[in-house]
Parts: C-alpha cells; sequence; structure tokens
C-alpha cells in the first residue's frame, strides 16, 4: 500500500471518547479530544509514542548487529528512535536524547509477529500506556 | 407519544424507582465508532444500591470494575487499585448523578433536559438532551429504552461525533439483597 492510514482512538472502559487521533502517512489530524486532555504537551508526546508505533519500515540511519539482535536507528518527527530485535522479532523501541533513554516500547506475549501487549513507559513524566490484544 | 401517556410513563418510572431499592443485572456493552465495522463489545453485572452506589464489574474482555460511592471513584483493573475523588469535580458529580438516575431511568427534570418520547414495540423510548453546554460536549443525548413494565431495559450514550455507547440490560432482579462485599473497595 502506498498509502499509510492510522486512526487511534482511546476510549474509557466505560466508552467515554478520550481521543481520536488520524495519522495518514507524515499527516497528523485529531479528530477528537476531551478539552481536558487538550494541552500541548501531552499531545506532543502521544503524537511521537504513536507514531514510532505504527511505523512500518523505520528508515535506518545507523545499522547495528551481533549474530543474534539488531539495532536500527531511526529518525522520526525529529527524535532519534532505536528499534531492537532479537531472533528477528522485534522486542523493543527506545526513544532517546542526548544519549539518554525517554520512551521505551515493550513488545510482550509475541506470537506470530503480534504481541499480545505492548507497554510504553516514559521516564520523563509520569504516563504510561499499557495496551493490550484484544 | 401523546402527553398523557408520556405522564402516565413518568408517573410509572417515578413509582418504581422509589421503590427500588437495589438492582442487579448483566450488561452488554457495545462502543460503536464509526470508522469500525465492527463495535466493541464487553460485559459483566451491574449492581446497584439506591440513592446513589453503583458497580460496574466488567468481566470480558478483562476484569475490570468501577464503583461510584460517596463521591468517590474506585476503580480495579485486575487487581490494580485506584481511587479518584470526584467530590470536587462538578461535571464528575453531575456525571455520577446522571448514571445513577439512568439505571432507573427516573430523570425527567425539565431544567436539566429536553425530553421526547416514543412509542415502540417493547415499551418505549425517552430522548434525553442535557442543556448544559459543556455537558453536551461529552454527551449529546441519551436514549433510555423503557419496557412494558417501566423498567430501563437498554441506555445509549450519543456523543456529539454521533459514535455511542449502547449498554443493555438483561437477568434484571430488583430488591434483592445485595451483599455488602459488593460495594467493598
Amino acid at each position: 500500500m502506498a498509502n499509510q492510514h492510522h486512526r487511534i482512538v482511546f476510549t474509557t472502559e466505560m466508552g467515554n471518547k478520550l481521543f481520536d487521533f488520524e495519522f495518514l502517512n507524515k499527516n497528523f489530524k485529531i479528530n477528537h479530544i476531551l478539552p481536558e486532555m487538550n494541552k500541548k504537551p501531552l499531545i506532543n508526546t502521544l503524537k511521537h509514542d504513536f507514531f514510532a508505533l505504527i511505523e512500518q519500515k523505520p528508515t535506518p540511519v545507523q545499522y547495528y548487529s551481533d549474530e543474534k539482535s539488531t539495532m536500527i536507528k531511526s529518525e522520526l518527527l525529529n527524535k532519534d528512535f532505536y528499534y531492537i530485535a532479537k531472533n528477528k522479532q522485534l522486542y523493543k523501541i527506545a526513544r532517546t536524547n542526548k544519549g539518554k533513554e525517554k520512551v521505551t516500547f515493550l513488545y510482550s506475549g509475541i506470537s506470530d509477529n503480534i504481541a499480545s501487549q505492548i507497554n510504553i513507559q516514559h521516564s520523563n513524566i509520569n504516563l504510561n500506556i499499557h495496551l493490550k490484544k484484544l | 407519544m401523546s402527553t398523557s401517556e408520556s405522564i402516565a410513563l413518568q408517573e410509572k418510572v417515578k413509582s418504581l424507582a422509589e421503590t427500588t431499592n437495589t438492582i442487579s443485572a448483566n450488561f452488554v456493552q457495545y462502543k460503536h465508532l464509526d470508522f469500525l465495522s465492527n463495535d466493541i463489545e464487553s460485559s459483566g453485572k451491574l449492581s446497584f444500591k439506591s440513592p446513589d452506589m453503583v458497580k460496574w464489574a466488567y468481566n470480558k474482555p478483562f476484569q475490570y470494575s468501577v464503583l461510584f460511592k460517596n463521591d468517590m471513584l474506585y476503580i480495579n483493573n485486575e487487581g490494580e487499585k485506584n481511587n479518584i475523588d470526584i467530590g470536587s469535580n462538578k461535571l464528575f458529580k453531575q456525571l455520577n448523578k446522571l448514571i445513577s438516575s439512568s439505571i432507573t431511568g427516573n430523570m425527567f427534570t425539565t431544567e436539566e433536559f429536553n425530553i421526547n418520547y416514543y412509542k415502540n414495540e417493547k415499551g418505549s423510548v425517552v430522548y434525553f438532551s442535557p442543556k448544559d453546554e459543556k455537558f453536551a460536549k461529552y454527551i449529546k443525548e441519551f436514549h433510555i429504552n423503557f419496557n412494558h413494565n417501566a423498567e430501563v431495559s437498554a441506555v445509549k450514550m450519543i456523543e456529539p461525533s454521533n459514535d455511542y455507547t449502547l449498554i443493555q440490560f438483561s437477568n434484571r432482579i430488583t430488591n434483592q439483597n445485595i451483599p455488602d462485599a459488593v460495594f467493598a473497595h
């Protein structure tokens, strides 16, 4: 597919919509966000997180590997990301700033290339996103 | 629905609400998002104790419960507990009150809502549109379905975008003692 088109919507368990983001290639659109969450730093953080998550083919700027592991350094929206794989299976993405890990994406319960859980942890702000496959 | 029919429904719902101390029911919740081809389905058990204690215990797709009690919100997410004090949050309080009243359907307050009444095969459906602009940003309209006994059979909450949450109740049991443990946290 030429176009990468994603829609990311978070709701509460009771159904209220928290936000509704749309990603078409490198374009980002907010379809809806709760007024309480409509803060630029939060939106930017989520935007960077989700761009990294949905990126299907990160463009490598550097490539590291040993027998078992590979690490691809890539740039997304002017941020450094490292995609780390073991036995050709991606299990971690790290976003760094000045050599420090700022955001960590951890994939677990992987079978047939699909993770049952993804954990997104931020070291500089109190925000963890825990995604579970339905 | 004629005016006399709507008044009769209101009175029936009100008197039923006044004599209802507890309700327990199973529920299925459908989250409809326009861009998804299938609604997101979850289900669980509702427990209500008059006047305003409500517990939604989901068991599908995950164990998750939310308890509204004494201006507090107690959340249990697969064993991980969180409490939120909603006493100081006007909007939350309003929402809590509305959730409690929508379970019995006794929310015919014309100061708060524009209300329209319709008949259907299974009973009736009443549309409540919040007059409060701030509130209407979250929920544009409530559709409350009543069966022929004036019990709430389903609640639909419609967002300004027209995406909605539909909750259908079944096995509704009223005025049976609910153990305190259900409302413990």
